[in-house]
């Protein structure tokens, strides 16, 4: 009997220990969770296994992910990007759909949704929307805006114009009065008075000797402060580059890097928030040091291209998804260590610490 | 899980026009008056109206400000009933096309210029529109041709930025390497102006048709198989005509037998269905006067092998030249020429005129159909391309005098074949031919004046891409080229043999060489295999 006891402590004891040990240092008061945008649902991995931990039905593939401060409530564009859903990200429950179509006296506004984010309290929606009146024989364009939606009521409160080309919107960290409003160039929306401008060219900048910068930032990053994304400039002699862009989310600056290779095309970057290493994807995985501007590590995704990398909360592991079914997770050196496969083809993963 | 690597590569075609002096002549067709309060047709009015009524002007909205080809209504009317929920019956649909394209099409002198995209012709190189506006904001999805095969008031151009921007939101993410809406603004503006609505040509050709019962003779040419002539009877039936038709390659073995059904559209387009034993052909052709017709035709199940041909009207009453074999003759010696038409037992050496230093030296007719000549041309003679005149005769096509072949071009100079025939998409093959050039009268190649001799026969293989140094060889994997320079691409679908790449795609170098006259000649150009064609209803 004794002796079972002992065995059991002998046992127990170290487990105890370690695990101890492990929330001791990482004051770990969140849960982490993997959120992949597939084809008819949001999937969410568990990456400590990682297992699926849950598959949330929704209309069409999902393209924007945001969510609020505390990790607890997110926003998701899916629906031909014609609605919004709010999930609550603790019980993985849809909590609301909000379809932004509308009418007009003549027809159906088609208003389709190119960038959405939730204000860090959960409380608001804003949307930026690309709109179409649908009328008997013949499709009329109306003036692109972002419109900020009442989570509570469904109803939108105000609107502002917006340029064509934005596709990213984006709270500013630590101030919920201004959202990054990403197109071609950058914008900043002030929601004290709803006022939209110009904060920085980046396909026009200021000074053309800079290079003109192109990017689609499908994918943007940003949860650990820093949001990234591959970079293709040309200057005006015809050089064309291939780097990283990222800005601070704190400060809203912004920082550019060139590696000197031939651009292959990269869809997206995720940036460490030591601003150390970048690490990219797409046909191929990039390490880049960002001191020295260069590629230090190269490999080739497992099993072809993949479109989404992002860094664990922890940020000791690398997540890889999009594109396929599956999720991987690499060692920094760009190595994998394990594989998921997911119920759909995927689009992007973002990683979410849920406040406990 | 299929992953495609490749954006599915929007073909860009072009035309090769046939060589033919064409002598237009006034068409005997009847003018028939519309009935003055019908709006296009019946059909139209019943298909049409719920969605589109007549405006204050007494025309229906937006169908009677428009004017297309049979080939752009039909696309016009497949997204009414696609996206729009229209709801009409085979026989409606045909009907609305051959209504709509009587009362709406296009004169022969505007669809000529577009024929390659009518035709559907993969694989040719469409030029650039001459608008840079155009060229950045209208041509990265979808072929010029799409746009340029219609009339439009200015109102209907400028309604083509909104329904763009409607349909397509993400024109703006795609076409970031422009403002699009700023550039569409302007292409529309330079589109209005040269692709108006109202036309002399159309004013003067709309309600005439061509009859074109009657035997004619048939001269062809397929890509790696060379020039074929034939025999062809058209006779009318209850909706356009029947026709058969035999056709022989000068190289090869034939008779080969066709038959076929077709409708004329506009009074002058006939849009063909052959069956060839199994085989069936599309051929998309046009009337373009009482004794001529000019086209294209393509398998059904393989777009890229096609050809093209003219047919010409039978006579009895003088000798018609329509093929020459070859059309280019050298400087300096004395050509031996086959010369194939009709009526030519009563072709007379003197019946010819020729340019200064070109002499027909012997000129024997071996049948009513075919002449063996010797042509001596001098050394002093003008290089250049010249028409053969007559009163006693007919000749089509240009000739041409030239010194030396200096280089060789292969067609297409970029080949894009598809995949295809595992699941329902159909492989797209190439024809690949090579053409001798001459340098012209400047001695330089690659320049305006530099004469194209014809296809030449070659000796073709396939390189890795780019040719040395390739990180990989997908040539195992994408397809074959035939010793005559027909290209087949494999099935689609996942290749467990292939690493990274999951496809049989890839690209290769395509070279041709070839010897004239003693000297060896080669040359080179790109291939590449892709995916299917699955949005097909951009062309
Ligand atoms: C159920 C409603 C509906 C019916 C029926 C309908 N249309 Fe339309 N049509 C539309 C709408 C909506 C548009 C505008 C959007 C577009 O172009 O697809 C349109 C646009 C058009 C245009 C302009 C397109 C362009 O840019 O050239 C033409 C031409 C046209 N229709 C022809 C027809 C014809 C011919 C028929 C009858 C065979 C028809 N439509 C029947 C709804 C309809
Ligand atoms: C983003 C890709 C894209 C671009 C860029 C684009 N088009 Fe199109 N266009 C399409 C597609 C797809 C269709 C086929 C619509 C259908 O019938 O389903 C089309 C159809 C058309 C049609 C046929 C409409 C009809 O009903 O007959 C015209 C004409 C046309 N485009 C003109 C233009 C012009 C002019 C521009 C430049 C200002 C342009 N397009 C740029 C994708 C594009």
């Amino acid at each position: 009997m004794t002796k079972k006891l002992v065995q059991i402590l002998f046992f127990v004891f170290p487990l105890l220990v370690l695990s101890n040990f492990s929330i001791g240092s990482a004051e770990k008061n969140y849960t982490e969770r993997v959120f992949i945008s597939g084809y008819g649902q949001i999937i969410v991995v568990d990456p400590s296994v990682p297992k699926i931990a849950e598959s949330i039905e929704v209309k069409g593939p999902v393209r924007d992910m945001s969510f609020t401060e505390d990790g607890k409530t997110g926003l998701f564009l899916a629906n031909d990007r014609k609605s919004l859903y709010v999930v609550d990200t603790v019980q993985n429950k849809i909590i609301d759909e909000i379809n932004l179509q509308a009418r007009t006296d003549k027809g159906l506004l088609d208003r389709r949704v190119w960038g959405s984010t939730i204000s860090p309290d959960g409380k608001k929606a804003y949307a930026f929307v690309t709109q179409g009146e649908k009328r008997r024989n013949s499709f009329k364009v109306h003036p692109s805006k972002i419109l900020e939606i009442d989570l509570g009521s469904k109803e939108e409160l105000r609107s502002v114009e917006a340029p064509y080309g934005t596709h990213v919107l984006q709270f500013k960290q630590d101030d919920a009065s201004k959202i990054f409003v990403w197109g071609y160039d950058l914008f900043e929306l002030d929601l004290k008075d709803m006022k939209l401008k110009l904060k920085q060219g980046i396909k026009n900048p200021e000074n053309k000797e800079n290079g003109a910068g192109n990017y689609l930032m499908l994918f943007p990053r940003g949860e650990n402060g820093i949001n990234s994304i591959p970079l293709i400039k040309e200057y005006p002699d015809g050089r064309v580059t291939e780097g990283i862009m990222w800005m601070n989310r704190q400060s809203g600056k912004i920082k550019t890097l060139e590696y000197d290779r031939e651009p292959i095309g990269m869809f997206s970057a995720v940036i460490d928030k030591n601003e150390q290493y970048a690490y990219t994807t797409l046909n191929k995985w990039y390490k880049v040091d960002i001191k020295s501007q260069k590629i230090v590590k190269e490999s080739a995704p497992p099993n072809g291209s993949l479109y989404g990398v992002n860094l664990s909360a922890d940020e000791e592991k690398l997540y890889y998804s999009g594109a396929g079914n599956e999720f991987i997770i690499a060692n920094k050196d760009l190595e994998v260590e394990k594989h998921l496969v997911l119920p759909t083809d995927t689009l992007d993963l973002k990683v979410i610490k849920i406040k406990q | 899980m299929v992953k495609q690597k490749l954006g599915s590569l929007i073909v860009i075609v072009g035309f090769l026009s046939i060589m033919s002096a064409c002598v237009e002549q006034s068409p005997t067709g009847h003018s028939e008056k519309k009935t003055a309060n019908v709006h296009v047709s019946k059909q139209v009015e019943k298909s049409c109206i719920s969605c589109h009524a007549v405006d204050q002007e007494g025309k229906l909205e937006r169908i009677e400000s428009v004017r297309k080809s049979p080939e752009g209504w039909a696309q016009t009317i497949a997204r009414m009933e696609r996206i729009h929920g229209l709801k009409i019956t085979d026989k409606e649909r045909e009907q609305l096309v051959v209504d709509l394209s009587k009362e709406r099409g296009l004169a022969p002198e505007e669809a000529e210029k577009v024929q390659y995209w009518l035709a559907n012709k993969p694989s040719y190189l469409e030029a650039n529109p001459p608008n840079e506006s155009v060229v950045k904001s209208c041509i990265g999805c979808h072929a010029a041709g799409r746009f340029e095969a219609q009339r439009r008031t200015e109102e209907e151009w400028k309604n083509l930025k909104d329904f763009h921007l409607v349909m397509y939101p993400s024109i703006y993410l795609n076409h970031r390497h422009t403002d699009w809406p700023e550039e569409a603004d302007k292409a529309i503006e330079y589109l209005a102006k040269n692709y108006g609505v109202e036309s002399k040509v159309w004013d003067q050709w709309k309600g005439n048709e061509y009859d074109v019962s009657g035997k004619w003779k048939v001269v062809g040419f397929q890509g790696t198989k060379g020039f074929y002539l034939g025999e062809s009877e058209f006779t009318k039936s209850n909706d356009g005509y029947t026709e058969k038709k035999s056709i022989k390659f000068l190289k090869g073995q034939g008779p080969q037998e066709l038959s076929g059904n077709m409708k004329i559209y506009t009074g002058y387009m006939l849009r063909s269905h052959y069956m060839q034993g199994k085989k069936k052909i599309n051929g998309s052709y046009n009337v373009t006067s009482e004794n001529l017709i000019k086209g294209d035709w393509s398998y059904k199940e393989d777009l890229g092998i096609t050809g093209e041909e003219t047919y010409y009207k039978v006579q009895n009453e003088k000798p018609e030249i329509f093929h020459s074999e070859p059309r280019a003759w050298k400087k300096g010696t004395t050509n031996k020429v086959n010369l194939y038409g009709m009526n030519l037992k009563k072709l007379k050496t003197e019946d010819l005129e020729l340019p200064k230093g070109v002499e027909v030296t012997k000129l024997t007719a071996t049948s009513d159909e075919q002449i063996e000549a010797e042509i001596k041309v001098s050394k002093n003679s003008e290089t250049d391309t010249f028409l053969v005149n007559g009163d006693k005769v007919a000749v089509h096509g240009k000739f041409t005098l030239y010194d030396k072949a200096d280089y060789l071009k292969i067609e297409p100079s970029y080949g894009v074949s598809r995949m295809g025939d595992a699941g329902p998409m159909d492989k797209v093959s190439i024809q690949y031919v090579a053409y001798a050039y001459s340098n012209g009268k400047d001695g330089k190649s690659e320049t305006k004046d530099d004469l194209k001799l014809g296809p030449v026969e070659a000796e073709w293989s396939l390189l890795t891409y780019p040719e040395k140094n390739a990180k990989r060889d997908d040539r195992p994997y994408i397809g074959k080229l035939d010793k005559n320079g027909l290209y087949t691409p494999k099935e689609e679908g996942v290749n467990k043999d292939r690493t990274f790449v999951q496809e049989n795609v890839g690209s290769a170098t395509v070279t041709a060489k070839s010897i004239i006259d003693g000297e060896t000649l080669t040359t080179k150009s790109h291939h590449i295999t892709t995916v299917p064609d699955y949005v097909n209803n951009i062309h």
